[in-house]
């Protein structure tokens, strides 16, 4: 399943660049991202707990950065994370693209591709594509609040 | 964590020890071995898994049976006496109310539950509540037909043979 | 399914402390018709789960002193629909539960536990909220609170009963003096389906024809059922003519944000939530005994 969302973050591209690659300090930012430990090598492990309907999932696995352009302003994640308990999983490939905005801000794309395994295929994309873009929208609140506070 | 459970299944105490996750068809096919009770859909739709628990039908594809127990529970199995067949199930036979049979325990326990309920029901009462009740063979018409005709002849509890000629 | 344990609570304290033990890692269950399908699913995954249905005192339905009607969280949808008082006095309220799925599933599920379910797709709670019904939740040490049937409805299968608390009840008012009421469901694939679209109006004309009090509310177009603000307000103090009803119902296509799922696309459910809306506002005038 694919999604794209926007927001805009009130910061140059270039801080912006630096905000996003550095994950531990994004991460607070992410709703119901919790635990984000690195395994030193450029690999990161945690939880992210999200609710669908009636799914709750409690998704464990990691991130890491698997191509980053930073004159372009891209990059590319790759995200593994399996419920236990329900049983499922996925495998997201997330495209970051940044883009100054013609005020100094910088507008934020986050393309994602997700493959749903097991229970976790069973629940409707429409209602995964309306709390993806609810929580895009709180990452972006959240990170508007981050960079404000970093000044 | 296994527990205990007590039923009275078609008039006999049974005690079956089961997980808690244990639904009631599962235990009625699988720990008592009373398959007449069929499995279609598993959630709720079809009607083929259809008891009744305390006179009153459910699916017993998402019933847990340790929330039952201690209730009486009526299957397929339980509506024959002494040798006879129940006027439903008689009626089913008589006016052509199955062809594979997959649905029929699941219909027949329905249109009890219904007649226990509302001896006299009109048709459109009959349409409404075996809605329920999916079919792929018969298309629905010699199900309905059953029905009428066992109504006919519950109230009087009369024997087949007594409705010969009934039908039109 | 995983396995749990399953505890069946013998009164609403021994359920409360089954509540405060096990917290987090249980689930209520009254008829069980939502529930076990998600844990066969394997949507939700308790450790344990606390069936409430062999709670005594929960399943009456009665004239309350102020002439509501309530009803006990844990009878049956089908009492409901048959019950004489709910048939006399909340009209509305017994076709709505008529039309949840098939007699069967009413037979088993529960009125507390249907709004406990939060699936916007479901037929009582449009209802409800145009009735101005109100749903009781307890905790523990005798706590009540009251929560409009408008505002349980927080997000998709997500209610506002907080941690701790029970849903024991639902009062209802009855339709005001002349009022007349309507239900409508769109079901164009089969009899026992979910509603692709469903409105619910409740409408009080004045003495001289025009439009008293209204209330309109929708379900299966969006995450929550959605109450038709606008055309009620649209429709107030106007005589009831098609054209000023066109014109009300005109705004519901803006007030709604349905999902696309197989029955039906969002674009075709927002025209057809416009649609039932007029449809229903002209079956309750037809039912007000004013008109
Ligand atoms: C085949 C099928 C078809 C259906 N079709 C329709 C339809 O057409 N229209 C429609 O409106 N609905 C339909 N439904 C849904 C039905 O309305 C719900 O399943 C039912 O209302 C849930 O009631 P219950 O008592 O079985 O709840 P349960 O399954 O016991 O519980 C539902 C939820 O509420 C919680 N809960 C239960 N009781 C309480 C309580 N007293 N206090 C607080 N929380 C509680 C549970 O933890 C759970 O989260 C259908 C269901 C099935 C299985
Ligand atoms: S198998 Fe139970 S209703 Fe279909
Ligand atoms: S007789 Fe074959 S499904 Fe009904």
């Amino acid at each position: 399943m694919k999604l794209e969302n926007r927001c805009v973050v009130p910061a140059s591209r270039d801080t912006t660049w630096d905000l996003m690659m550095d994950l531990p300090r994004v991460a607070p930012c992410v709703p119901g991202l919790s635990e984000l430990e690195s395994d030193g090598a450029g690999c990161f492990r945690g939880t992210l707990q999200a609710q669908a309907g009636p799914m709750r999932v409690n998704l464990t696995g990691t991130v890491r950065i698997t191509a980053q352009d930073s004159d372009r302003g891209e990059a590319r994640f790759l995200l593994e994370a399996a419920d236990r308990r329900l049983g499922g999983s996925v495998k997201t490939t997330l495209d970051l693209r940044m883009n100054p905005t013609d005020d100094g801000q910088t507008e934020l794309t986050i393309a994602t591709d997700t493959a749903f395994m097991g229970a976790l295929g069973t629940l409707g994309q429409p209602i995964i594509r309306r709390k993806a873009a609810a929580t895009v929208e709180e990452f972006a609140r959240n990170l508007a609040g981050l960079v404000e506070r970093s000044g | 964590m296994p527990q205990r459970i007590n039923l009275k299944v078609n008039g006999e105490e049974r005690e079956v020890e089961a997980p808690a996750r244990r639904l009631l068809v599962d235990l009625l096919r699988y720990d008592l071995g009373l398959t007449g009770t069929k499995e279609g859909c598993s959630v709720g739709v079809c009607g083929a898994c259809t008891v009744l628990v305390d006179g009153e039908m459910v699916a017993s594809c998402i019933t847990l049976a340790a929330s039952v127990d201690g209730s009486e529970v009526t299957t397929i199995e339980g509506l024959a006496h002494d040798g006879r067949l129940h006027p439903v199930q008689q009626a089913f036979i008589d006016y052509g109310g199955f062809q594979c049979g997959i649905c029929t325990p699941g219909q027949v326990m329905a249109a009890k539950a219904l007649l226990d309920e509302n001896p006299r029901p009109t048709e459109e009462e009959i349409r409404d509540w075996m809605m329920g009740n999916l079919c792929r063979c018969t298309g629905y018409y010699k199900i309905l037909e059953s029905v009428v005709a066992a109504m006919g002849s519950s109230s009087a509890n009369s024997s087949s043979a007594d409705r010969e000629g009934q039908s039109s | 399914m995983i396995d749990f344990e399953f505890h069946q609570a013998t009164d609403l304290d021994h359920a409360f402390a089954l509540m405060s033990d096990y917290g987090d890692d249980s689930r209520l269950m009254s008829g069980g018709t939502a529930l076990v399908l998600q844990m066969k699913q394997r949507f939700s995954q308790p450790g344990h789960v606390i069936g409430l249905r062999r709670i005594p005192g929960l399943d009456s339905i009665e004239e309350t002193e102020d002439g509501n009607v309530r009803i006990g969280a844990l009878c049956s949808q089908r009492q409901v629909e048959n019950h004489p008082l709910v048939l006399e006095r909340l009209p509305l309220v017994a076709e709505a539960y008529r039309h949840v799925a098939t007699p069967r599933i009413r037979n088993m599920a529960t009125v507390g536990g249907g709004l406990a379910h939060g699936d916007p797709n479901q037929d009582p709670p449009p209802a409800l909220i145009a009735l101005g019904a109100s749903v009781e939740l307890s905790s523990a040490n005798g706590v009540r609170r009251i929560l409009p049937a408008e505002d349980l409805f927080v997000d998709y299968f997500e209610t506002d009963v907080r941690p701790g608390e029970i849903v024991t009840g639902l009062v209802a008012p009855p339709a005001a003096e002349g009022a007349g009421t309507a239900y409508m469901k769109f079901l164009p694939r089969t009899a026992d389906d979910y509603a692709t679209v469903s409105v619910a109006a409740v409408l009080t004309p004045d003495e001289e024809g025009k439009c008293g009090d209204v209330r309109i509310a929708l379900g299966s177009v969006g995450l929550t059922p959605i109450r038709a603000r606008a055309a009620e307000e649209a429709l107030r103090g106007q005589p009831l003519t098609e054209k000023n009803i066109r014109a009300a119902v005109a705004t519901v296509p803006d007030a709604v944000d349905p999902l696309d799922d197989h029955r039906g696309s969002a674009d075709y459910k927002r025209e057809m939530a416009e649609v039932f809306a007029r449809r229903a506002i002209i079956q309750a005038m037809a039912n007000s005994s004013r008109v």
